[in-house]
C-alpha cells in the first residue's frame, strides 16, 4: 500500500516547492537582486540626450528607489489579500482561491516586482488558477470585471506564468487535510461536542485563509498547517486527539506538554536550529503518522516531535502574517512605476531640481528685503 | 524545463485526436524519439482548458504504465507537450498485429490488461480520475508496455465527492450509471471503461458500440440486462432512467466472447457490474488470480513480447534460407539489432530524449 505521505512526497509541491526557511529567504533575495540588475540595466539603456537621463545619471545610484526585498514581499502580499477579494468577488472555491495566491508568491520566487508589476501578474494567476481548479471563467468576462484590463493584458502572461511554476499546476492546501481531521476525530472520539467540534473547524477554516499570507506554506505539509490551524482554535480536543490517535494516555499529556513548553522556549533561542527540526519534521508530515512507521519511535516521541512541529507553525501564524496598509502599498508601488519606467523618476527629479531652485530664488528674494549683514552668511549655507 | 521548438525535428504525423494533433519528433541533438503533442493556442480564452489539465496531472503522475510528459514548449500560436514516444495506440496495435478480426492472443491480453490496471491503480492512488480511458488513448511502445496518455480529460478528485460534468468518456466505453445521469460518480467510471477494453482486446470488436447516449444505453441493457429496482436499487432516481425502457434479460458472456477462459471471464464480469459500488476497485482488479503470475509469480508482462520477437526473428531467418541472398542478410542484421534491445528492455531510457 502507498501511504498518504508518500503521496506527498511524490508531488510536485513536495519536490518543487517545499524550503527551509533560509532556502526561501535567498530565493527571494536572489529574485530582489535580479530586479536591481535589471533596472540597472534599463538605466544605462535610457537616451542619453534627455534631460531625465541626465538627471538620474546626477544622483547616486545607491539612492534610486530601488524596491527591497522585504518590500516585494510586502507588494506581493498586498496583492495576495485582493487576490483573495477578487476570488471572492467571482464566487470561486476556497480551493481555486488559494491555488491563485500560492501561484502569485511562486512568481515571486523567481522574479521580482520591479520585472513585473504585481497587480498584473495577480489578475493572471487567478484566471489560470479558476481554469486548473476546474471553476473556469471566460476571459472576456473576466476582464470586464476588472478595470483597466483587456482579455490581452491578462492572456499575455500566461505563459510566463506556467513556466515560471515550472508547469507544476497542481497544489495541495490545508482545507481538504482539515476535513479529514474533522471526519477522523468524530470517529476516534466519538463522545466529542460536535457543536464545538464544527466551531473550531470553522475557526481554524479561517487560519488556514489567514495561513496563506505567510511563509507556512512553503515550510510545512498542508497536514501539519491545518493541525496547527485547528489546535489553534482548540488546543485541548488536538491535544486529545492526537493522544489517542498516537496511543498515548491520556493522563500523561499534561506532562508531556509541559516538557514540550519548556523545550520551545530553549529552541527558539537558537533560530537555525528551528529550521532544521522544520524539515526534519516535514520527512513525516503530521496527519499520516500510523501509516508510516520509519524509525521505530515511541508514541510520546511521536507525539512530542508532532507538538513541536505544531508549535513552530502556529508561532509562525503568529508572529509573520503580513497584512500591509493601503499607504505602505502605494509608497512601493510608486517605487515600482520608477523602476519599471524610469524616465518617470528623471522627471519626478527635474521637478524637484525646479522646485528646489524656486525655493532657493524666493528664500534669496527675501533676504535681499532685509538687512545685508544678516543675510550673507545665510547665502553661504544654501549655497554650500 | 524549458527546451525550445527548434530541438526537435518534426516527423511524420502519429494521430489527431480532438484538440491535439500528435507528430512523431526527434531530438536534434541526441537523436532520440518523441512525441510532440501540438496544441492550437487559437482559442480565445488562452491555454486550453484541456492542456492546462493535462500538463498539471502528468507532472504529478510519474509511473512506469503513464506515459511521461518530458517538457512543454510554448511558440507564438502553439504548445506544444513533449511526450515520450510510443509506437503504436492500442487501436492500431489490434489492428495491424492483431488477428484478422483485431483480437489478441490472451497472453497479450492479460499483459496489457495487467499493466492498464497497474497505470490506472496509481491514478486512483494519487487521486486521478482518467475519464477517458478507451483504446486510442492506450499508448504501446515496442518493448510491449502500455501506457496511459491523453489526460485531456482527466481531473483530480477530493475528499468530498465534486461533481462532475457528465460530458465524460467516449461513449462506447462511458459506463452505465454515468449514460444514466450521474454527476457523482468516481474512480468506479475508470473501472467499467477498462472492462470494455478487456472484452474487445479478446474480440477486436468493441463490446458496446452505441451511437447516442440512448443507443449506448441499450447496447449495455441488450447484454447485460435492463437494471430494474430490485437488481439495482436506486435505478430509478437516475436523472435520464425511464420506466419505459425495453426490458432485456443478462446474456452470458462467454456466447460473445468465445476465446475467454473462465477466470478472465470473472474479472471481466467484476469490471463490468453495472452497479457503480459493486464494481472492482483498481487494486481489487489487478490482484485478481487472473493475473496471478505478474502478481505473486513475479513475472515480467512483458515476456511474452521477448518470446514473440524471438519468434519472429528464427521464423524470419528460416523464411529467409529459403530466399535470396542479400535479403537474408538484411534480416540477420535485423536480428542483431534486435537482440541487444531486448536484454536492455529493463532500464528506462528516462530522460535521455
Ligand atoms: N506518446 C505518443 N507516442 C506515440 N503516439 C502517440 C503518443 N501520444 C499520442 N499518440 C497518438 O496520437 C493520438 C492522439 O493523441 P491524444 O489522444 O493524446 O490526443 P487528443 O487530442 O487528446 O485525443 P482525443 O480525441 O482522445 O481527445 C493517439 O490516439 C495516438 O495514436
Ligand atoms: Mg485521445
Amino acid at each position: 500500500m502507498i501511504s498518504n505521505d508518500d503521496l506527498y512526497r511524490r508531488s510536485t509541491q513536495y519536490r518543487y516547492w517545499s524550503f527551509t526557511r533560509s532556502k526561501l529567504e535567498d530565493l527571494r533575495i536572489l529574485a530582489n537582486k535580479k530586479g536591481i540588475d535589471f533596472t540597472k540595466r534599463r538605466l544605462q539603456d535610457l537616451d542619453p540626450d534627455l534631460p531625465e537621463t541626465k538627471a538620474i545619471k546626477e544622483i547616486n545610484i545607491s539612492d534610486y528607489p530601488f524596491v527591497t526585498s522585504d518590500e516585494e514581499l510586502k507588494i506581493v502580499t498586498y496583492y495576495a489579500r485582493k487576490c483573495k477579494d477578487l476570488a471572492k468577488f467571482f464566487h470561486l472555491p476556497s480551493q481555486a482561491r488559494a491555488t491563485a495566491i500560492m501561484y502569485l508568491y511562486k512568481f515571486y520566487l523567481a522574479h521580482s516586482v520591479m520585472v513585473y508589476h504585481p497587480q498584473y501578474i495577480m489578475y493572471t494567476c487567478l484566471f489560470l488558477a479558476a481554469k486548473v481548479e476546474n471553476s473556469f471563467i471566460g476571459i472576456n468576462n473576466f476582464s470586464k470585471a476588472i478595470p483597466k484590463t483587456t482579455p490581452d493584458s491578462i492572456l499575455q502572461y500566461e505563459y510566463l506564468i506556467l513556466q515560471s511554476l515550472r508547469f507544476s499546476l497542481r497544489c495541495h492546501h490545508p482545507y481538504q487535510p482539515l476535513y479529514g481531521f474533522y471526519l477522523d476525530i468524530q470517529e476516534l472520539l466519538p463522545k466529542v461536542d460536535f457543536k464545538r467540534l464544527g466551531r473550531s473547524c470553522d475557526s481554524a477554516r479561517e487560519l488556514v485563509n489567514e495561513s496563506l499570507f505567510t511563509n507556512v506554506p512553503f515550510l510545512f505539509t498542508p497536514p501539519q498547517v491545518a493541525l496547527a490551524c485547528l489546535w489553534k482554535s482548540d488546543a485541548v480536543l488536538v491535544e486529545r486527539y492526537l493522544a489517542k490517535k498516537l496511543g498515548l494516555k491520556r493522563k500523561q499529556i499534561k506532562s508531556e506538554m509541559e516538557t514540550i513548553r519548556e523545550e520551545e522556549v530553549k529552541e527558539e533561542s537558537t533560530d537555525e536550529s528551528t529550521v532544521e527540526s522544520t524539515q526534519a519534521s516535514q520527512q513525516q508530515p503530521a496527519g499520516e503518522s500510523s501509516d508510516h512507521p520509519s524509525p521505530p519511535s515511541s508514541p510520546q516521541q511521536n507525539f512530542d516531535k508532532l507538538m513541536l512541529t505544531i508549535r513552530k507553525c502556529v508561532d509562525m501564524l503568529e508572529h509573520n502574517t503580513m497584512n500591509p496598509s493601503m499607504e505602505e502599498a502605494k509608497h512601493i508601488s510608486s517605487k515600482i512605476r520608477f523602476c519599471l519606467e524610469p524616465l518617470r523618476y528623471g522627471k519626478k527629479l527635474i521637478k524637484q531640481k525646479i522646485a528646489t531652485a524656486a525655493l532657493v530664488e524666493s528664500a534669496n528674494a527675501k533676504r535681499s528685503n532685509s538687512s545685508e549683514l544678516e543675510s550673507e552668511p545665510k547665502k553661504q549655507r544654501i549655497s554650500g | 524545463m524549458s527546451a525550445s521548438s527548434s530541438q526537435f525535428q518534426q516527423l511524420e504525423k502519429l494521430g489527431e485526436g480532438t484538440y491535439a494533433t500528435v507528430y512523431k519528433g526527434r531530438n536534434r541533438q541526441l537523436g532520440t524519439l518523441v512525441a510532440l503533442k501540438e496544441i492550437n493556442l487559437d482559442s480565445e480564452e488562452g491555454t486550453p482548458s484541456t492542456a492546462i489539465r493535462e500538463i498539471s496531472l502528468m507532472k504529478e503522475l510519474k509511473h512506469e504504465n503513464i506515459v511521461t510528459l518530458y517538457d512543454v514548449i510554448h511558440t507564438e500560436n502553439k504548445l506544444t507537450l513533449v511526450f515520450e514516444y510510443m509506437d503504436k495506440d492500442l487501436k492500431n496495435y489490434m489492428d495491424t498485429r492483431g488477428h484478422k478480426n483485431g483480437a489478441l492472443n490472451p497472453p497479450i491480453v492479460k499483459s496489457f490488461m495487467y499493466q492498464l490496471l497497474r497505470g490506472i491503480t496509481f491514478c486512483h492512488d494519487n487521486r486521478v480520475l482518467h475519464r477517458d480511458l478507451k483504446p486510442q488513448n492506450l499508448l504501446i511502445n515496442s518493448k510491449g508496455e502500455l501506457k496511459l496518455g491523453d489526460f485531456g480529460l482527466a481531473r483530480a478528485f477530493g475528499i468530498p465527492v465534486n461533481t462532475f460534468s457528465n460530458e465524460v468518456v467516449t461513449l462506447w466505453y462511458r459506463a452505465p450509471d454515468v449514460l444514466l445521469g450521474s454527476r457523482n460518480y468516481s474512480t468506479s467510471i475508470d473501472m467499467w471503461s477498462a472492462g470494455c477494453i478487456l472484452a474487445e482486446m479478446f474480440t477486436g470488436k468493441p463490446l458496446f458500440p452505441g451511437s447516442s447516449n440512448e443507443d449506448q444505453l441499450m447496447k449495455i441493457f441488450r447484454i447485460m440486462g435492463t437494471p430494474n429496482e430490485r437488481t439495482w436499487p436506486g435505478v430509478s432516481n437516475y436523472p435520464n432512467y425511464r420506466s419505459n425502457f425495453n426490458v432485456f434479460i443478462p446474456q452470458d458472456l462467454r456466447v460473445l466472447i468465445t476465446n475467454i477462459d473462465s477466470v478472465a471471464l470473472n474479472l471481466l464480469q467484476g469490471l463490468l457490474q453495472m452497479r457503480p459500488e459493486m464494481r472492482l476497485s483498481a487494486r481489487q482488479a489487478l490482484n485478481h488470480p487472473w493475473l496471478d503470475e505478474y502478481n505473486r509469480g513475479g513475472k515480467s508482462p512483458l515476456l511474452v513480447f521477448q518470446q514473440m520477437a524471438q519468434q519472429q526473428a528464427q521464423d524470419a531467418q528460416q523464411l529467409g534460407q529459403g530466399q535470396q541472398q542479400h535479403q537474408q542478410q538484411q534480416q540477420q542484421q535485423q536480428q542483431q539489432q534486435q537482440q541487444p534491445q531486448q536484454h536492455q528492455a529493463q532500464p528506462q531510457p528516462s530522460y535521455g530524449y
